[in-house]
Parts: structure tokens; sequence; C-alpha cells
């Protein structure tokens, strides 16, 4: 058992609780149960449901001899929960942190430092699955150390890498636009067919919503626009080019992002959609998380930006029908597509991945090996069958080269008409590989209609990005997964702050000068030396 | 062996046929799994304590109606259980808390009020079952305190804090001294311990088995010092197949745990697939085989029994509802399961739940939700549908009617899964054989024809001669009567002395009664 010393002066900036002192590991020797099967104790925040006792999982454990103890992260103590458990040198065999861009020094790498995580094997062939998945990982070479990859990058549709735009977008009341047309049968449309609307057309949207909202509504205030609170103000995207705190000047020079020209352009634009067109919500100050979709859904707000995964997409449908019964469901959730003063559509840059699968130090080859045996499984034709439909012979049968669901295995909730909720580990399991966004199309659980509307609007999407009509707005690759100390350590407070301040400057609570000046402190100076100076700038 | 009566009957059940005939063997051997006997070697209980359902304290009374509350009774009248768990939550009592500003909690201090909604819930729905004969296992769902508040600050040492046995003990004596409560026969020490749940999310976050058993043991001694030596301690409540194992295994091999529960019992919240092909028997019958080798009194003064049961697959935890609560299918399996269970050694099974209207979800908005598992919903809110009472209610009421407090289990050879992981099938004998009854289930996608024959020395004496109660529970074929309540689809002019041929229809129960259910 080695012992390791984590040394508070480095390391306490970076993990918020525990004490940080000397620690010892705990023990790395494998164990067995009593049947002879290698104990794997792996822990994911998507596990919430599954405690990794079903027939599923019972499947897996026989085939690779294993067994598997699951156990999952509250999503809202996420970061809290891993950081708590690599504090106390407590880690299960393997983790799932949400690494990003700004926590990479402080944590991912850090970890390696120390030595808290194991890398994965230098030659993948063994598992041809995941190595053709982390071969399409972006930027995947900016995660490796000396060479090393230490954990799985989660894919978020191994069957679309190239997919590198987020799902930040805009819902709309379609119904309200086609109204106000009824109404105003003499003037011309604001509604635009396809939903696809000018920066001019959807600016002439928000007005005309904005004059008709009580009648639309029904209530005698209410909003056009509510983003949901962590995207505040969206509007910006339509003018700035990086998404956080580092954009790059003319010269390649790296800079505060939000105090550059297009940013502060964008500031403006966002400045008068909140104080003189009044087309944010004037409570937008105050928002809780979810705040903007309580709106929405009430029928008090028109337009609404937040995050459409395909589950939060559903879930805003399936809120939407129960709460506003009247309206027709596609035109009440409908997608609006905004081109910028450019021309263009504009969405936030992500890459292909989220969160990271990492493996403790401790555990031995062959206990590490015996995971990847069973993700690189669960990724072949015959493991996302076990994920998705289950057992053949009791789920599903394949006839003529067909999967065909089985009543027994596959039944609807009579009241809903809808398949009930199916625990089945494989399913989870998968998820320490892939998000299983390849699969939506066929997983008898996905909502159809959600999933259709959804896929039009990424595929829209995609063909205007070839066609030149899409700007992805991306920090630069080579300054996002760039580490300094500086960088490192101050980063997640600078966005932080660069957010208050942008908040405070829409709502006329800081002059101009205030806001600028937030960007000229010596933190910022600091760290964008220390970038520039390993860009050679 | 003697030859029977011959008797063929021709009729026309909706979807199926019943024949009684005259008898064919089952062969010595090999199993027949077409012609099924009932017999002496084949007794797997011989004391079954009978059917019931989880009835807990309501969590908001005030959203129970007269109305409803008396539908409710008339509910439970039919459903005729003979075991319930009643679980409360101490919170709801405890007042005046004073812990002194000190960190020793021996010193704490509090008092208790009796005189609320929910006590007099309690009582209502623990007097009803001393009317009926209805024995209870009470509990308290877990330790006082709010998440994140930790009020009486018992959420580190749980059910172990000695406080716990205090209130334990307390509560019990108002219920049985004050209030007369005689029904109490279990005492459960807190609700699935072994799921200690995400931390900060639990309050069981810091409980392990020895922790449990800590509490067991200051709870056994308060009883006995209250002289409560009658009420037993579950032993277990645990969930899950792996985590009751642990739970089982550290029991069996104390004595002094022995010595202070009195049953070995946990939840099963049963994946459909492994009712779907018998795999649910062979499972119990795995577990409690382990119990046997160590402890010698198993089923005989520490029984086993299920004081949750339920199906997982169609859960959604988010409502904590189960999305086929209101199919056929769910009846179906529930039955399915009480077969396996009984057949595997369990004395009693208690069905999660009664009521919707019973439980809720507390949801972050400040509405509530009530927890869809029950029969029907006592919630004038709800909708009619939800309502109405549930087929499972009524496969439920079959059972519960049939597989009473001192009948006997008759398992056959042919439920073994190797054999035919499709059908199953039980024999009930009444005590003295006063009634029996057979409970035959076909899983599979086709009727099948099977014969039943109980060997004499069960039926020589007794039971009605000539009256078979036919009941059938499928969509198509379950019949309701006026009264709302189940009935049976047939009656015949024969006896359960002779052997009986019948048709049971695909994906159904079917069950012959000499009483009627």
């Amino acid at each position: 058992m080695k012992r390791k010393i984590i040394y508070g002066a480095l390391l306490t900036a970076l993990m918020s609780l525990g004490a940080l002192t000397g620690c010892g590991r705990k023990s790395g020797e494998d164990k067995y149960d009593k049947d002879g099967r290698l104990i794997l104790n792996l822990k994911n925040v998507y596990f919430d449901q599954w405690q990794g006792e079903d027939m599923y999982t019972d499947i897996i454990n026989e085939k690779f001899n294993v067994k598997i103890n699951a156990s999952n992260y509250a999503y809202e103590d996420w970061d809290t929960m891993v950081n708590t458990a690599i504090n106390g040198n407590n880690l299960t065999d393997t983790i799932q942190f949400n690494l990003k861009a700004y926590n990479f020094g402080s944590t991912y790498e850090s970890w390696v430092d120390f030595d808290m995580l194991k890398p994965l094997p230098n030659n993948m062939s063994k598992w041809p699955n995941l190595k053709k998945m982390l071969d399409n990982i972006s930027n995947v070479d900016s995660l490796k150390i000396n060479g090393k990859l230490y954990g799985i990058p989660i894919a978020n549709d191994i069957t679309n890498p190239q997919k590198d735009f987020s799902n930040f977008t805009y819902v709309y009341r379609r119904d309200w636009a086609k109204k106000i047309d009824e109404m105003y049968p003499d003037r011309e449309p604001v509604y635009r067919e396809g939903d696809v609307y000018t920066w001019e057309e959807f600016t002439r949207l928000c007005d005309a919503f904005n004059t008709n909202f009580k009648t639309l509504s029904g209530f005698s205030s209410g909003s056009v626009l509510v983003d949901e609170e962590w995207g505040f103000p969206s509007v910006t995207n339509f003018y700035k080019d990086a998404p956080h705190c580092y954009a790059k000047d003319s010269n390649g020079k790296a800079i505060a992002n939000f105090a550059g020209e297009k940013y502060l352009a964008g500031l403006e634009a966002a400045k008068e959609f909140v104080s003189g067109k009044k087309i944010y919500s004037q409570d937008q100050f105050n928002f809780a998380a979810n705040k903007a979709n309580q709106l929405y859904l009430g029928g008090q707000a028109a337009i609404l930006y937040d995050n459409y995964s395909l589950a939060n997409y559903i879930k805003l449908r399936k809120l939407f029908k129960a709460s506003q019964k009247l309206v027709d469901l596609d035109d009440g959730t409908a997608f609006l597509k905004i081109k910028g003063p450019d021309g263009k559509f504009a969405l936030e840059g992500t890459e292909n991945w989220f969160s990271m699968t990492m493996f403790n130090a401790d555990i031995s080859d062959a206990k590490q090996e015996k995971i990847l045996d069973i993700l690189d499984y669960l990724l072949t034709e015959e493991g996302t069958r076990l994920a998705i439909y289950g057992k053949e012979g009791y789920d599903y049968s394949i006839v003529d080269n067909k999967v065909v669901l089985n009543e027994m295995g596959w039944e609807k909730d009579s009241m809903t008409g809808q398949y009930a909720t199916k625990t089945n580990g494989a399913k989870y399991l998968r998820y320490m590989a892939t998000l299983g966004n390849d699969t939506k199309s066929y997983d008898p659980f996905t909502e159809q209609d959600a999933y259709n509307l959804l896929n039009a609007w990424q595929e829209e999407m995609k063909a205007a990005k070839a066609a030149g009509n899409l700007r992805v707005v991306k920090e630069p690759a080579d300054i996002s997964w760039m580490s300094t100390p500086s960088k490192n350590d101050k980063t997640e407070g600078l966005l932080n702050d660069a957010n208050t301040a942008v908040l405070k400057y829409c709502f006329d609570k800081i002059s101009f000068d205030a806001y600028k000046k937030e960007f000229e402190s010596n933190n910022w100076k600091k760290v964008l030396d220390e970038i520039n100076a390993k860009l050679g700038k | 062996m003697k030859q029977r009566t011959k008797n063929i009957v021709s009729l026309i059940l909706l979807s199926s046929s019943l024949i009684a005939m005259a008898g064919c063997n089952q062969s010595k051997g090999k199993v027949d799994k077409d012609h099924l006997v009932f017999d002496k070697e084949h007794i797997v209980l011989d004391n079954f304590e009978g059917l019931g359902v989880e009835w807990g304290t309501y969590e908001d009374p005030d959203k129970l109606s007269s109305d409803s509350w008396e539908r409710s009774l008339k509910i439970m009248d039919r459903l005729n259980p003979q075991v319930t768990r009643c679980m409360l939550n101490y919170d709801w009592f405890i007042t005046n808390f004073d812990d002194k500003y000190d960190n020793d909690t021996s010193n704490d201090t509090w008092e208790y009020n009796f005189s609320n909604k929910l006590m007099n819930n309690t009582i209502d729905v623990l007097r009803y079952c001393d009317d009926h004969d209805i024995d209870v296992a009470f509990g308290c769902w877990n330790v006082p305190g709010s998440l994140g508040k930790d009020e009486y600050n018992m959420f580190t040492k749980v059910t172990s804090d000695p406080r716990w046995a205090t209130m334990t003990a307390d509560i019990l004596e108002y219920l049985i001294k004050f209030q007369g409560i005689k029904c109490i026969k279990y005492f459960v020490n807190s609700n699935e311990p072994n799921y200690s749940g995400v931390e900060g999310k639990s309050k069981n976050y810091n409980n392990t088995f020895d922790v449990w058993a800590q509490g067991v043991k200051n709870v056994r001694k308060a009883l006995d010092d209250r002289g409560f030596n009658n009420i037993k301690i579950i032993g277990g409540d645990t969930t899950g197949f792996e985590g009751t194992i642990e739970y089982f295994n550290g029991i069996s091999t104390s004595n002094e745990l022995k010595e202070a529960v009195g049953d070995y019992g946990f939840h099963v919240y049963c994946p459909n697939m492994i009712i779907d092909t018998g795999d649910l028997a062979v499972r119990i019958r795995d577990i409690y085989g382990k119990v046997k080798k160590n402890d010698k009194d198993l089923g005989v003064t520490r029984i086993p029994h299920i004081w949750e049961a339920g199906l997982y697959d169609g859960k959604n935890a988010e409502t904590d509802s189960n999305a086929y609560i209101a199919n056929y299918s769910y009846g179906l399996r529930m039955a399915d399961y009480t077969l396996q269970c009984a057949v595997a050694g369990v004395n009693s099974i208690v069905y999660w739940d009664f009521d919707d209207g019973m439980h809720f979800m507390y949801n972050a908005d400040g509405t509530m939700t009530s927890k869809g598992w029950g029969m029907f919903s006592s919630l004038s809110t709800d909708s009619a549908m939800k309502q109405r009472l549930r087929p499972w209610y009524h496969s439920s009421v079959l059972l519960t009617n049939l597989m009473r407090k001192g009948c006997k289990i008759i398992d056959t050879d042919a439920n073994n899964p190797e054999v035919d992981n499709s059908f199953r099938s039980m024999g009930v004998v009444g005590p003295n054989a006063t009634y029996a009854g057979v409970v035959a289930v076909n899983r599979g996608m086709m009727p099948v024809t099977k014969t039943f024959r109980f060997s004499e020395e069960f039926l020589a004496n007794a039971i009605n001669p000539n009256r078979i109660y036919v009941y059938i529970y499928n969509e198509a074929d379950l019949k309701i009567g006026e009264d709302g309540f189940v009935k049976e689809n047939q009656i015949l002019e024969l006896s359960l002395k002779d052997e009986i041929e019948i048709s049971v229809p695909q994906n159904s129960m079917v069950i012959l009664s000499s009483k009627e259910l």
C-alpha cells in the first residue's frame, strides 16, 4: 500500500471540502465475493435509480464473473462528492467527474500529479469499440498527460462524433406568433414558416409579443424572453466569438472575452433587450435555477433559452402539456431558429463528450481490464441490444434479422400507453462510456415525437454549419485546455465575477466604466499574462 | 391409487373451459407436469400466517374525507387481510425537545403530544386491526429530525441512539396501555435499514448492520423492561436480496440477536423477469437456506416474512409510483409472486400498498403528489380512474381470502422452473381441512390443461363436498359483482375430493376453492 501525501497549499483552493493533510490509501487488493467473483465498486451520477440489482446486471455479472456494486452521486453535489472522496482517499474503483476546461488543472491534472488516478493502458487495441470511441473524442490529446489518458471521456453520441455545437437554444410560442398574425391580418406577418428568423424578424417578433402580451397570455404582465439563469444574456451569442472567459484578438493574443469588442457589442444588445425594449424579463436579475422554465410553463413568457438535451426537451414538453392543456404541444414548444446580425445562426460550441469515467489508481490492472471488457462489450451490437432491449428470448426476439419486442418483457402503462421504466443495469453501465444518444432513435423508452423534433433541429443546424451558415462559438482549444497556475486557480472565480458584472451592467446596477474595470484587475492580468506566455504572445 | 369418482362437466367460461374428470396418477420418479397432486410430502408450510397489505398512518389525514374513510374500510373489509404493517414518524408526536444546549444526549428531555390527527388516524387503523384480528407490524420510518437540520442530533447513531429505544417504548406504551391496542405483534426497527442512500439526502446514511443491531438490542431491552416481551422485533425489514443476505447472516450468526428478533423479514420489489421465469422461489429458498444453516429455529420461532411486496419494473423514482399498477398484469404477477413465495416457505406477505392516499412525494415547489402503489386511491382530488379499484386489488382479495391463518401450503414438483417455468400451482388447505383450494398461474402465451388432486388425507373428513367456486383472473374473464367486488365465474357441483381437470387460459390465474372467497 502506497502512502501519498497531498499538500494542502496546492490543493486547498481546488478541493473545497475535507482536510488535505496526508492521507493513507486504502488497500488496493482486489476483493472477491464468496462465489469467487471479482467485486467492482462503480460510481456514477447516472446511477441514481439503480443500485446494481436486476436481472440484466446479473447477466453482466455472470458473463464477466464479477459482482458489480453500484452507487451514485447526487447531481447537485456531484463535484463536492468527488472532491470529498478524493480528499478522503475514499475512492470507489471508478469515479465519474464533471471535467471541464476551467477545472482541468485544478482537478484532473492535480489528481494525476498526486497519483490518484490510474491511466488507461497505452495499447487499447484489446477493446476495439472503446478505442474507436476514444479516437473520435474531441481534444483528446489535451486530456493526455505524458501521453497517458487518465479516464474515459464519456461520448455524447458515438455515431455522431463530429457534432460540435451544444443544444443551448430557444423554444417559443409559435401559437402566439400565429395568433398575432390572425389578430392583424393587414400587417406584415411576424410568424416565419419553418421558425427561421433573421435578426430583424426576431426583434420584430419580440416587439409584437411585447405589445400583445396581455392578449396572448391573459396575464397583465409577463416576459417575452427568459433565459435559464446560467445562460443570461443569451443574445450575446449572436455577437461574441467565445463563450467563457478567454478569447483571442486579431493577433492571436489571449484577451478577456467579456471585455472584447465583439462581446461588448453583444452586451449592448442585451442591455437594449433588458432596459430599452424590455424584451427580457425584468426579474431576470433575480432568477434562480429553473425560474425561466417556470415562467414559460406558466404561460408567462414567450421565448425560453435553455439546454435542450433530449431529456430536458422531453421534460419541457411533458410539463407544458400538463400546464397548457389547450395549446398544441408542438406549437407551444417549437424551436426558434434565429440568425444573428451577421446572417448566421450562432450556437455555443461543445466537446463531443461530457464528463469522464476515471479509475482509482489503487485498483489492479486486472480489475481495470475487467471494467474495460464490460464497457467494450456494451458498445458491441450484442451489448447494446442488452442495454436497450434486454435479454434475448425474454424481452425481445430476432425475427428476420430485426428486433421484435416481446409482450412479456415490454409492457405499457395502461394509463399513458407508454412503456414504463425498466431497470436495466446494462444500460446504466453503458453510461460509463457514452451518454447513449446513439440509441435514442430506436430505444423503446424514447419519446419519439420529442426526439424527432429535436433531431430535425439538430440536422438543420448541421446542414447550416456545412453551408457556412452556423457560427459555433468556441473558446480557442489551445487556451481552453491550457494549464497554468493562475488559470487553474482563478478561472472559475473570474467567470463567476464576470457573469455577475454582466448581469449588473445589463440591469443598470453598474456603469460601463465599472464593468470594464472588472476585467482590468490584477487577477485577470496575471492569468492572461501566463496564458500569453505559453502561447508565445 | 384409488380410482376417483368420474365426473364430466363441460363448461364455457368466457375464454376458458373446465372439466372435472377421472384421475390420472402422477408417476413416481419423473415429474408429471400435467397431473398435479397435492400430498403430505409436499407441505411447505403447516401454519401459514395469512396475507395482508401495508396500511400505514395517513400522512395527511385532512385529505381523507369521512366518505373516503368509510369507502376505504369497505374495501379493507372485502380484502380481509390478516396481517399489516403500519408505519409512522415519531416527529409527529415529539414536542418540547430540550437538548440542554450541550452535546450530551443522555440528559435530553422531551414530551409527547398524542392529541393530533396523525395519532387519531393511527389509532383508527389499529382499532380496525384489533376488531378484525389483524396482526400488525408497527414501526417508525426512521429516526426523528428533518434532513438538513437533524434537530435531535440522531443521524449519526441512527437507531442505535438510546433515545430511539426510549421513544419506541414510550409510544408503544401509550398505544398499548393507554389506548388498549392489542394487535401490535411486531416492531419495525426503521424502514429498510440497509439502504443508506446518498449522503445529505438520507437520514439512514450512517447506518450499518452493527448500528442497526445495537438499536435492536436497545429496543428489545426497552420493550422487555416495559413488559412488552410479546412484541417481536423484525429481523431486518431490509430491501433487496444482497443487503438482506448480509443482515440475515449477521442475525443468524449472533445468539444475542437471534434472541432479540422474532422473524427474518424483508422487502422484495421484484423485477418482472424474476417472477416470470419462476426464479423468485429459487432465490427465496436460497436466502432462507443460508439462514437455516445458522439458525435451526428458522420457521419455528423466527419466521420468514415479506413485509413489503411489490414489483420493481415500472417504478418511477421521480414520483415514487408504479406505472403498471393499474394493469391486469400487475395483479397476475403479484399473484405469481405470492405463490412463489409461499411455496418457497414464506409465512406471510404484506403487499405494498393499500391506498395511494396514504403516502406523498413532497415536491420542491411545495406541492404534494400521492405515491401510486395502491390498490386504489381514496383521494377525491385524484382522477376517477385512480379512485377505482385496480385489478390487483381483486386478485389480492382472492388470495387473502383463500390463504388464511393456520392453513397449509402445498407445493408440487412441477413448480420447479427447470420442469416448467411458465406454469405454477399450489394447494391450500384450511385449518382442520375446513376448506381447500388450488391456485394456478399460467404465465405462458397459450392455454394449458392440467389436472389437480389432493391426496385423501387432507380432505377425507371435511370441506364442502359438492361445491367448487371458480375464479378466473385475466382482463377478459375477471368477474366483478354489482357491489364492485370480485365474484366467482362459476360454481361447480363438484368436490375438491375429485380430480379436477382444468384449462387455464394464457396469462391468467385460476383459483378453485371449496369456499366462496
